[in-house]
């Protein structure tokens, strides 16, 4: 068998019907018709080619199919029924993907960083000094609700509330009053909704006019 | 109702419409499976399985191929998981139970389910890969192209499958020709035997 025999023998199961270019139809033509052992050689596949579809699978017959039919019905059903299995799928395309991290990482970065500091939200950014005060507000009972649980004061103990026995927390601030608040700040014992927190009105309730004015008198002179 | 309309009703989970596509190609499913499997109770199985994927993933299916091939691709997936889940090839297709004998010529007849036998036989003794490309090939009609976009490979390696198919079908027929005149005899006693 010649180069040329072995190169026409790989097509001999495509001639004529199969997928031979028309090149390559006419030369295994042209090949067959003065090569014997390739003519033989086509003659038994095409002998081949014709058994086999001369012989195909028979049909299993209408009883078949439809026992075929109801079975797979019965799994088909059964799949519908079943829930659709739940998929965490991205829909972003993926080139897309590192940008949207890129910029969460940078709102996050934005909100949690550096620059939250420069943000106007109310009570967000506070000094350093400042982030103590809550605890000792824990610590310390809020004068009106002291006020409110204890009996009806004296007027001498009335008098003595506004004394600034303790400055930090006297209502009379004064010069030296604001001295001391300065004081109480930089210890970090008091807030600067300290002052804010006495309702004047509910102290001084339970006193008699003249006690009344008397507290005032002494809150002007002070001041 | 056309072959799209009814694969886009079908993955809208429309039963019934699958079960017309079902309806359309479960021959040739079956057939596919019955030539690669060998086996007429197994290749049932791999046919309804093969359907039974194609319904559960019948929405990945993205009209880039036809629907028909899809299901081929399936099919011999699952005849090739068969074969390496069961690491056997199952019991060949048995000829005689298969051969309806003509009736009002029995030596034709007779003649035909000798040369089916010697097919079956030589058949079985190929490559299932072998096999799967000759019946897309010669059964289905698919191009070398489509074949190998369903075996993987290039149309080339397909074109080569097919001529070695081919080849070893030629040279299993001889041997099994040498067989055949020795078991003739048998076979004379049993080809009046209709389908049982």
């Amino acid at each position: 068998m010649t180069w040329r025999c072995a190169l026409i023998q790989r097509r001999l199961p495509d001639y004529p019907d199969g997928d031979l270019s028309p090149f390559w139809k006419r030369r295994v033509a042209a090949h067959l018709e003065v090569c014997p052992d390739c003519r033989r050689e086509w003659e038994e596949i095409s002998e081949v080619l014709r058994l086999y579809q001369a012989n195909p699978l028979p049909d299993p017959g209408p009883a078949f199919w439809q026992e075929f039919q109801q079975e797979l019905h019965l799994q088909l059903a059964q799949a519908n029924q079943a829930p659709e299995p739940a998929r965490f799928r991205l829909r972003l395309p993926h080139y897309l993907l590192g940008a949207t991290a890129m910029a969460g990482i940078l709102a996050l970065a934005v909100y949690l960083g550096p620059f939250s500091r420069s943000s106007t939200a109310p009570g967000r950014a506070r000094p350093p000094a400042e982030a103590k005060a809550p605890k000792v507000a824990e610590r310390r009972i809020s004068p009106p609700a002291k006020m409110a649980g204890s009996p009806a004061p004296e007027p001498s103990k009335a008098a003595s509330t506004a004394e600034p026995a303790e400055p930090q927390f006297s209502l009379a601030a004064g010069h030296s009053g604001g001295q001391s608040k300065a004081a109480a700040e930089e210890q970090g014992l008091l807030s600067e909704d300290d002052g804010l927190d006495w309702d004047v009105d509910s102290v001084v309730a339970d006193l008699t006019r003249e006690q009344q004015q008397h507290l005032k008198s002494r809150l002007e002179s002070r001041r | 109702m056309n072959e799209p309309h009814l694969v886009a009703r079908a993955q809208q989970g429309d039963l019934p419409a699958f079960e017309e596509l079902v309806k359309k190609y479960q021959r040739e499913i079956y057939n596919l499976a019955c030539r690669l499997v060998q086996d007429p109770e197994e290749a049932k199985d791999m046919a309804q399985q093969t359907f039974l994927q194609a319904f559960i993933h019948i929405r990945e299916f993205r009209h880039q191929s036809q629907f028909r091939t899809w299901l081929f691709r399936i099919a011999i997936n699952q005849c090739y998981n068969f074969f390496k889940t069961k690491k056997k090839f199952g019991e060949p297709v048995d000829s005689q139970e298969m051969t309806i004998v003509d009736e009002d010529n029995p030596q034709e007849g007779l003649v035909a389910a000798e040369d089916r036998s010697r097919l079956y036989a030589a058949l079985e003794r190929l490559p299932a890969k072998q096999r799967a490309v000759l019946t897309l090939k010669l059964e289905q009609g698919l191009s070398y192209k489509e074949i190998s976009a369903e075996l993987g490979g290039t149309a080339g390696a397909a074109r080569v499958n097919f001529c070695q198919a081919v080849k070893s079908l030629k040279k299993y027929l001889k041997t099994e020709e040498g067989h055949d005149v020795a078991m003739r005899s048998y076979s004379t006693e049993t080809a009046g035997l209709s389908r049982r």
